[in-house]
């Protein structure tokens, strides 16, 4: 006999909010991704009004999140889950916020009076972080420990990318010094690509803790990788 | 402002000394991993193929586990599980159960417990017992605990004495009864009572302590003080119990069984059992999805 559907009601209707919440991360995205493009303003101002939205998402599921923890003391699956959810929401609404923060420089952007050489490799970069975040969310729905590997993996892509993009930027910014300040925006902007990348990597090495139990420890020495480097 | 360079150096210093010492730190901990892998738990109980039947009920079946010394084990699953009949074989206490048929090994300190030379009398000083209800027998406090002592022959006040003041300490309630040892036990608290029978169990120098759901009938305190209690004897004993509290479970022991109809389902670190169980039934079960 199935027992405790009160609480099995309570997780279901978190699993839906960190859903529902996903949702609205890759349309921000999306939003963000075709204000760029198009150097649109008002889609701009429209992502960073929307933010709201997101921060208040995170802190209902966290609510709830403690509220069953308090009730229901969770344990094996139903921990690892809840744990999981409070650190996933987390990413998730820092990849909503690195949208308004690439929404400000879009708005800068498209205030520019003169048109200026744009480095060309930024649009390829926002497809494959735009393509983690897919499959990250992705993998979470369907419990795809598989495909949540191969975000954390694709995540060392966009790096390189990054590191090339400042090079290129660079590059830009000697042949037309004369727009070193709207190459700055465009640096910031690579950044944010590079730290969305980051939270989606995140979220999926929470989505292999969800479903095999096994924390990925690549996250947590990256640093310290990072510091062998001259 | 100019920072004076000999400032930036005299930082330097100390940044570098820091992260020597950090460094060290972290290596100090490497080795302190490696000792305890190195150091292997050793088994108290070893149990192999044991099979028990109630008449033609077969309550255990084919119960297979290695039980740590100086260790927590908990022993949980449904009611009708087995589980207390597992505890019950570690000291024979099933003996005088009707109809009772049991097979395969079970060994203390690689001595085989059901075979003719064991004594089962001696075998139960070994290996204690607490109860789910607080089980005191109608005397005084001190002649509870003083009772098994005086079993195995000691009679010498000073000794009993030593002994009584020895065992309450170990509980935690020496300075709570040392005024008041002529008093009968039945007038205690539940949750002073189980630890009365618990320093009952220590007064004749067990090896190991066998607990029988010991809190089911304790207040929320009481409860939490026996587990402090038991964490504590842990040290000198090994100690199994059986639970229904999943958060106690969780709390106190080192290792947990699963038993579902007289077998053992998963069997392993407590911290694994509860944050990511091998088998499906162990999940159910822990997370309340049935028993």
């Amino acid at each position: 006999m199935a027992t405790r559907s009160v609480y099995d009601t309570e997780l279901k209707k978190i699993d839906h909010s960190v859903y529902i919440m996903g949702t609205e991360v890759e349309n921000a995205i999306d939003k963000m991704i075709f204000a760029f493009r198009n150097k649109s303003d008002a889609l701009a101002a429209d992502i960073m009004k929307n933010d709201d939205r997101i921060d208040k998402m995170e802190t209902e599921i966290e609510e709830d999140c403690i509220n069953i923890v308090v009730k229901e003391s969770p344990i094996a699956s139903d921990w690892r889950k809840i744990a999981s959810y409070m650190r996933m929401t987390s990413d998730m609404e820092r990849i909503a916020d690195n949208c308004s923060d690439i929404a400000i420089y879009i708005r800068k952007i498209s205030d520019y009076k003169e048109e200026i050489e744009e480095p060309k490799g930024l649009d390829e970069m926002f497809g494959i972080m735009r393509g983690m975040v897919r499959d990250t969310f992705e993998s979470f729905q369907q419990g795809d420990v598989v495909l949540a590997s191969s975000v954390i993996d694709e995540d060392d892509v966009v790096d390189q990318y990054f590191e090339k993009m400042n090079k290129e930027i660079g590059e830009l910014m000697k042949q037309h010094s004369e727009h070193i300040q709207q190459y700055i925006d465009f640096i910031l902007i690579n950044k944010y690509i590079e730290r969305m990348a980051d939270h989606s990597a995140n979220i999926a090495s929470w989505v292999k803790f969800v479903v095999r139990g096994e924390l990925d420890l690549k996250f947590t020495d990256r640093y310290a990788k990072e510091s062998q480097k001259k | 402002m100019r920072v004076n360079d000999n400032t930036i150096r005299a930082d330097e210093d100390l940044y570098e000394m820091q992260a020597d010492r950090i460094d060290k730190s972290l290596e100090k901990d490497a080795d302190h991993t490696d000792d305890s892998t190195a150091s292997r738990v050793s088994e108290k109980f070893s149990v192999k193929d044991l099979n028990l039947h109630y008449g033609t009920f077969h309550a255990l079946k084919d119960v297979s586990i290695d039980i740590d010394t100086n260790a927590i084990t908990a022993l949980i699953g449904p009611s009708g599980c087995g589980k207390s009949t597992f505890l019950k074989t570690l000291n024979r206490m099933n003996d005088f159960e009707e109809g009772i048929k049991i097979e395969g090994s079970v060994q203390l300190d690689g001595q085989e417990i059901y075979d003719r030379a064991m004594n089962p009398i001696e075998l139960r000083q070994r290996v204690g017992m607490v109860f789910q209800q607080p089980n005191p027998f109608p005397k005084t406090i001190y002649d509870n605990v003083a009772y098994g002592p005086r079993i195995r022959g000691i009679h010498k006040k000073s000794e009993l004495d030593e002994i009584v003041e020895k065992a309450l300490t170990e509980v935690g309630i020496w300075d709570e009864m040392k005024d008041r040892l002529k008093k009968s036990a039945l007038g205690l608290s539940g949750g002073q009572q189980q630890r009365l029978c618990i320093a009952r169990t220590l007064a004749v120098s067990p090896e190991v302590i066998l607990m029988d759901e010991p809190t089911s009938a304790l207040d929320p305190i009481s409860t939490m003080k026996i587990e402090d209690l038991a964490m504590e004897l842990k040290k000198k004993y090994t100690i199994v119990i059986v639970t229904h509290n999943m958060q106690q479970a969780n709390r106190i022991s080192d290792k947990t069984a699963f038993f579902l109809l007289g077998e053992l389902i998963e069997y392993g670190k407590t911290s694994d059992i509860f944050l990511n169980p091998k088998n499906k039934k162990t999940e159910e079960y822990i997370t309340g999805r049935f028993g």
